[in-house]
């Protein structure tokens, strides 16, 4: 195992290799281009145009400008922000506390509650309450997340007054744990709301699949415990294909939740990205691209560990 | 734990949960912004907080003229009045000589820096070189590469002799419109190279206005706190609080809410919900901007002057006026808009005439044909039309405009782009037949037209997107620039506008009033020359 998770370490690098060379070109290639917020205003000579050009690197064709990048970043300097020449590291380092903590809570909450809500509709197959949640689910899908975002802002914040509109904290305010947790409640939910519908979908196929299987009723015939039957034996082997949708979800809510961070103001990755991407601010769209594809990476990498410690017959030569 | 156990402190925890939400209310104290604080929203976030660097933002603007005042101040009804200098130059004071070539700009005395230091004239003549330095990337240089001569008289007193005359001097370079002075003592220590990068632009270690920087909290907030050295009359706020809302739907709530205190370029649409709000005040305000439909010169269709009128002739510009803006804009015949001094009532727009659009569309050459388009010489009469993507009212505009010019036998295809590929790419490359977007200006209405109209302002020497150029207009502009006699001025910006309205390098639509909101804010009012934040000395926050 060791030897395997070793292996396939090293294989992801020349994989991340090949990832930030497709990053790095396809983002400067973007139309539009850093110099574009310039080009608006009135009195900018072709002199300062070119000067500009000069200063950001821009005058040197792309593949010695990737050159020059990766041998920087390897010794983990990104370069600088294109806007206000901030080192990139910075630049994205600010907003990851605001990322992992709305990530954190969302993924928490929304495994938490799939599983509950999903082993319950699977045991309880074709009940009310099956039903029930099973139209819950779909709606929750389907729902955008920009219009339930503003739908409970707009009940809770503005008609109720019961939770803040937006932000981490109140502004001017120093800060308390209790502030931050009272703003962080409106997000969370919106955006487990999504991930939870697929998630507990996932988890009542994989269970009902798993419950109709010999070995379950064996378990029950022996005597064991329902609580038993449920958690060890039954659980363990739905978590095979459930693990995949978790960890492509992680990967997915670590890159930032664009949406949800714009209608509730959040600070994080997702608005950093798409920001540094109107504004064609290379160095910063380089440097996220790159994070996320390391963490997609390790995370499946964690997936396909995770699938041998669940069930043995998975061996890994 | 069992399985029954599980279920139900799953239950127990999801109610608490919804229970703690729904039992907890807001604490008046720390919850909203306190009776010392304000809460302005910022619809983008700057990248920077220099007065003097570009590219040209509003909403950095907003919070820099908190920290950064200019020589002079713009009341709301145009007149400069002085703020770091002590006195407005004219030619009757002596502070202008009388061939318009020399400036002498007296300064305020006992001003100090945040840090203490004095503001001398060294900090006046910094900001002017760091403008006109290449290695800066300035966010204009507009009026100062005007200049021949700069030197420091005394402390408090700045000579600047100009290369020929040039009247909008005072209130292109020195006025609170667009940019502030900076600490000479601050950037006598940054090689001009580094000065775009410096950490000074994110980190402000002194201030020169009524307010400091505090913290800028990247992605959420940026503040700033009551500035003790301020010379001015002491703001009453202790401390205001910018807040990053990219979402307008957000921020509306937040208004309602009242945890937002000013809400800036509210659109049209959102009015009636805000003013159904009793504790929402919506202030509807003349401002210095003007919504048009740039053609390009280099489309040979868009060359022959009948079809550019024909195109103004078949837009009825009042019924948008009346239906998307609900009346809260005014009709524009040129560039100079009524609120301006410069506005001649006798140049008027033209009216919605489809039939005229029609018979000016015959005359020149584009016959009716199949399907209702106009053809001529094999060729269809097919037009482009481009603006920002994402927003609202243009989005409800065009489609208005389309419909319109469709009914005379001119086909509209839409084809919109994010702002900065428009701007960056498809206006600067005159990559577009009409492309719509709103015209600004300052107090003086010679930079306006020098931006739309001048020749010399073709791309990329400047922001003449449709490349238009009639020789007259030059030779007008320098005449205005070579008189500070306000009537003499006024007879041939009335004749420039002639030309404009004649000739139709542009279609005029309209100037839509500039829209605030504001929730408990007291002392604030609205400025059509100059952000809202103009007046922050004398904003309160009223109980809730």
């Amino acid at each position: 195992m060791a030897v395997y998770i070793v292996r396939r370490l090293l294989l992801s690098i020349p994989l991340l290799l090949g990832i930030t060379i497709v990053i790095f070109f396809l983002a400067h290639h973007l139309p539009g281009g850093p110099l574009a917020m310039y080009l608006n205003t009135a009195s900018v000579t072709p002199e300062q145009l070119q000067h500009l050009t000069v200063q950001l690197g821009l005058d040197k064709p792309v593949p010695v400008q990737y050159v020059e990048w990766l041998e920087k970043a390897v010794r983990g300097d990104f370069g600088h922000s294109f806007g206000d020449g901030r080192p990139v590291v910075a630049v994205i380092g600010d907003r990851i506390p605001a990322t992992l903590e709305l990530m954190g809570a969302a993924f928490t909450l929304s495994v938490v509650l799939a599983f509950t809500i999903g082993i319950l509709s699977a045991l309880r197959r074709d009940s009310f309450f099956d039903y029930l949640v099973t139209v819950v689910s779909y709606a929750g899908m389907s729902m955008p997340i920009f219009w339930l975002g503003i739908l409970v802002i707009m009940l809770f914040g503005a008609q109720l007054h019961w939770l803040p509109t937006a932000g981490m904290q109140t502004p001017g305010a120093p800060f308390s744990l209790a502030d931050n947790l009272r703003h962080l409640i409106l997000p969370t939910c919106v955006l487990a709301a999504f991930t939870l519908a697929q998630e507990s979908r996932y988890v009542r196929a994989s269970v009902l699949d798993v419950i109709g299987q010999d070995y379950i009723r064996t378990a029950r015939a022996k005597g064991l415990p329902e609580n038993v039957v449920i958690l060890k034996h039954a659980l363990r082997n739905a978590l095979i294909p459930v693990v995949t949708v978790l960890t492509l979800d992680a990967a997915y809510l670590l890159s930032g939740a664009l949406v949800t961070e714009t209608v509730f103001a959040w600070p994080g990755m997702g608005r950093l990205f798409y920001d540094s991407l109107r504004e064609g601010n290379y160095p910063v769209v380089v440097g996220i691209a790159v994070l996320v594809s390391v963490l997609v990476v390790l995370l499946n990498i964690l997936a396909d560990v995770l699938y041998a410690v669940l069930d043995p017959r998975i061996k890994y030569g | 734990m069992n399985w029954r156990a599980y279920r139900s402190a799953t239950l127990i925890a999801v109610l608490a949960l919804a229970g703690a939400a729904s039992g907890v209310r807001p604490a008046p104290a720390a919850a909203q912004a306190t009776s010392e604080t304000a809460v302005v929203a910022l619809y983008e976030e700057p990248t920077s907080l220099n007065p003097i660097l570009g590219p040209q933002m509003d909403f950095a603007t907003m919070v820099e003229i908190t920290m950064f005042p200019n020589l002079f101040a713009v009341q709301p009804d145009g007149r400069l009045t002085p703020d770091l200098a002590s006195v407005v130059p004219t030619v009757q004071n002596g502070g202008i000589s009388k061939d318009g070539l020399t400036y002498t700009f007296h300064l305020r005395a006992h001003v100090e820096w945040s840090d203490g230091q004095p503001f001398t004239a060294q900090d006046v003549l910094k900001t002017y070189q760091l403008l006109m330095d290449p290695h800066v990337n300035a966010l204009t240089t507009a009026g100062f590469n005007q200049v021949a001569k700069a030197e420091v008289i005394n402390p408090l007193t700045i000579r600047f002799t100009l290369k020929q005359p040039y009247s909008p001097f005072l209130s292109t370079c020195w006025s609170a419109t667009q940019l502030g002075i900076i600490p000479a003592h601050v950037f006598d220590k940054i090689p001009a190279a580094e000065v775009n990068k410096a950490a000074f632009n994110y980190d402000p270690s002194v201030a020169l206005g009524p307010y400091m920087f505090e913290s800028w909290k990247h992605g959420a907030a940026i503040t700033v706190v009551a500035n003790p050295h301020y010379y001015g009359k002491k703001p009453k706020l202790k401390k205001i609080v910018f807040q990053v809302m990219p979402d307008q739907n957000t921020i509306l709530s937040s208004i309602q809410a009242g945890s937002v205190n000013l809400y800036t370029f509210v659109p049209i649409q959102q009015v009636s919900t805000l003013q159904s709000n009793p504790a929402v005040k919506v202030h509807f305000y003349e401002q210095s901007a003007w919504e048009w439909g740039q053609l390009n010169f280099k489309d040979p269709i868009l060359q022959d002057r009948r079809v550019r009128q024909a195109l103004e002739y078949g837009i009825d510009r009042q019924a948008i006026v009346e239906h998307v803006w609900q009346g809260k804009a005014s009709l524009t015949s040129n560039t100079q808009i009524p609120m301006y001094w410069s506005y001649d009532p006798s140049v008027k727009p033209y009216p919605y005439d489809p039939e005229k659009a029609k018979q000016l569309l015959d005359a020149a050459g584009w016959k009716t044909g199949p399907g209702g388009v106009r053809v001529k010489d094999g060729k269809q009469l097919v037009l482009t039309y481009s603006t920002t993507a994402g927003n609202p009212w243009r989005e409800e505009t065009e489609q208005i405009i389309q419909q319109e010019l469709g009914a005379v036998g001119v086909k509209i295809d839409i084809h919109n782009y994010p702002a900065n590929i428009f701007f960056g790419n498809i206006l600067f490359h005159g990559q577009f037949q009409i492309a719509e977007y709103e015209g600004t200006g300052g107090p003086d209405p010679d930079l306006r037209i020098y931006r739309a109209d001048s020749c010399n302002a073709i791309p990329p020497k400047g922001s003449n997107y449709g490349s238009w150029c009639d020789k007259r207009i030059d030779p007008l502009l320098e005449a205005e620039e070579a008189t500070t006699n306000r009537a003499d001025r006024k007879a041939i910006f009335s004749k420039i506008s002639k030309i404009e309205n004649e000739e139709m390098p542009s279609l005029y639509y309209y100037s839509p009033k500039g829209i605030v909101a504001t929730s408990h804010l007291d002392g604030f009012v609205p400025n059509g020359y100059v952000q809202p934040t103009w007046d922050v000395v004398d904003w309160t926050i009223s109980a809730k």
